[in-house]
């Protein structure tokens, strides 16, 4: 009897031994599986970003005039609070060119490409600001180059085929490319002959503030736009709490002081509001 | 099964390496968050990166993407990784509760999803890669392979 029960208990320890080997063995065989499919997964990614099918340019289109109007509606009170913001660089250095004119009035003159990260990131203070003085029409939604562009499919406004309607400032917007960098606008005479003189390295964008001053590259970083849509910009834009926000705003109170001092200070709301007029100081 | 002798909570026989291997890969982590969360505050002036295309820490870093919720993920790395240190001092690794093996690897789960979602921002959506991030990103993946090892490996219940 003793002796059955020693074997029943060798037995059931052997039992109990497999069962725990058994266990151990699937429990393994999981935790390979798993790390496995982690690395198949990282694989993968990283196949597809080398090897995949490579992203398409965005294709341009009407702006949505929701967007437009978020743009061109930024109440003074929010410009004031911004001030100068954050992440705002690069602003208009004063020259002495001949006056530049449009249409009888002072005129700005913008040079970009619709391929260009940098001009992407520039037109939404350059936008914002110009509506504080005028009303854009046929803004084109579209968004800079693709890979491997820098800062790729930056979404934005073109001013190919734009127009602008203003009692104080003229406007010419010229895009010399699509974003896959097919010819678009021609940069011809006049126009040509101030990029060429005030801008011999042909950055892009180049902004003629009306002969008093130019401004080349973008002064607000493009990465801070990165996979948002325009709806998304222009809500985050409106919102002076946002990173966006806080750079768009405060580089279009900078702008706006630039047309300022070519508009003889009007509109006044505009011109005299403390965003502006603390703006006016950067200028040099 | 065998019990702390001064608390008398339940305990078990883990793989030498588990404690000091995965409290190795929360120290690194640690140093490399911190940096990285440094850096965040500053601006990314001294972020020590090459710029040059597929490699670019500051476009990483200041990309819309470095935020999850609001919230910046190089400090959400440093607090992952101060959690993850404790969670892996031996005697909590030693001690026999289901709760504290769920947590600890659910965490670091959680931790390596992140972590693959921001692998995915980089490659296709900001399109570059940031060596720091990469470098928190190894370290909690290697984490992840500890931590879930180490319970497989270690001593049955006698």
């Amino acid at each position: 009897m003793a002796k059955s029960a020693r074997t029943n208990n060798v037995r059931l320890n052997q039992l109990r031994a497999q069962q725990q080997a058994a266990g151990r063995r699937r429990r393994l065989a999981i935790a390979i599986a798993a790390v496995a499919a982690i690395l198949l997964v990282v694989a993968v990614l990283i196949g597809v970003a080398l090897f995949g099918p490579k992203q398409q340019a965005v294709a341009s289109g009407p702006l949505d005039p929701a967007v437009y109007t978020t743009l061109s509606t930024v109440p003074v009170t929010t410009f004031d609070r911004v001030g100068l913001g954050e992440g705002v660089s690069n602003p208009p250095k004063q020259v002495s060119a001949p006056a530049l004119t449009t249409d009888g009035k002072p005129g700005v003159l913008y040079v970009g490409a619709e391929y260009c990260p940098f001009c992407a990131a520039e037109r939404w203070p350059f936008v914002v600001a110009m509506t504080r003085f005028g009303q854009f029409a046929n803004l084109q939604a579209t968004a800079s180059g693709a890979p491997p562009e820098a800062y790729p499919n930056t979404a934005t406004v073109s001013f190919h085929g734009a127009t602008y309607t203003s009692q104080y400032l003229g406007f010419t917007g010229i895009e010399t490319q699509t974003n896959t960098q097919q010819p678009l606008d021609q940069l011809t005479g006049d126009n040509k002959t101030i990029f060429d003189t005030y801008n011999p390295g042909g950055s892009i964008p180049f902004i003629d503030y009306g002969g008093k001053a130019t401004a080349t590259g973008a002064s607000v970083d493009p990465s801070i736009f990165a996979g948002k849509t325009q709806q998304q910009i222009s809500d985050d834009i409106a919102n002076p709490s946002t990173t966006i926000g806080k750079a768009v705003l405060g580089s279009a109170n900078v702008i706006s002081a630039q047309l300022c001092l070519l508009t003889n200070n009007q509109p006044a709301d505009v011109c005299t509001s403390p965003g502006v007029t603390g703006a006016a100081a950067t200028l040099k | 099964m065998t019990s702390d002798t001064t608390t008398g909570r339940p305990q078990r026989t883990i793989p030498g390496w588990l404690a000091p291997l995965s409290l190795t890969w929360c120290v690194l982590g640690l140093v490399v968050a911190a940096y990285l969360t440094y850096e965040h505050y500053t601006g990314s002036t001294t972020l020590a990166c090459p710029a040059s295309g597929a490699v670019d820490c500051a476009k990483v870093t200041s990309s819309a993407w470095s935020s999850i919720l609001g919230i910046p993920v190089a400090p959400l790395g440093l607090v992952f990784f101060a959690v993850m240190f404790v969670l892996c001092l031996p005697g909590l690794l030693r001690r026999r509760s289901a709760a504290l093996d769920v947590a600890r690897l659910g965490l670091c789960g959680i931790g390596l999803f992140i972590a693959l979602y921001l692998l995915w921002a980089e490659l296709f959506q900001i399109h570059a890669i940031c060596l720091w991030c990469t470098g928190v990103h190894v370290l909690t993946f290697l984490l992840f392979v500890t931590l879930l090892f180490g319970p497989v490996l270690s001593e049955p219940e006698s």
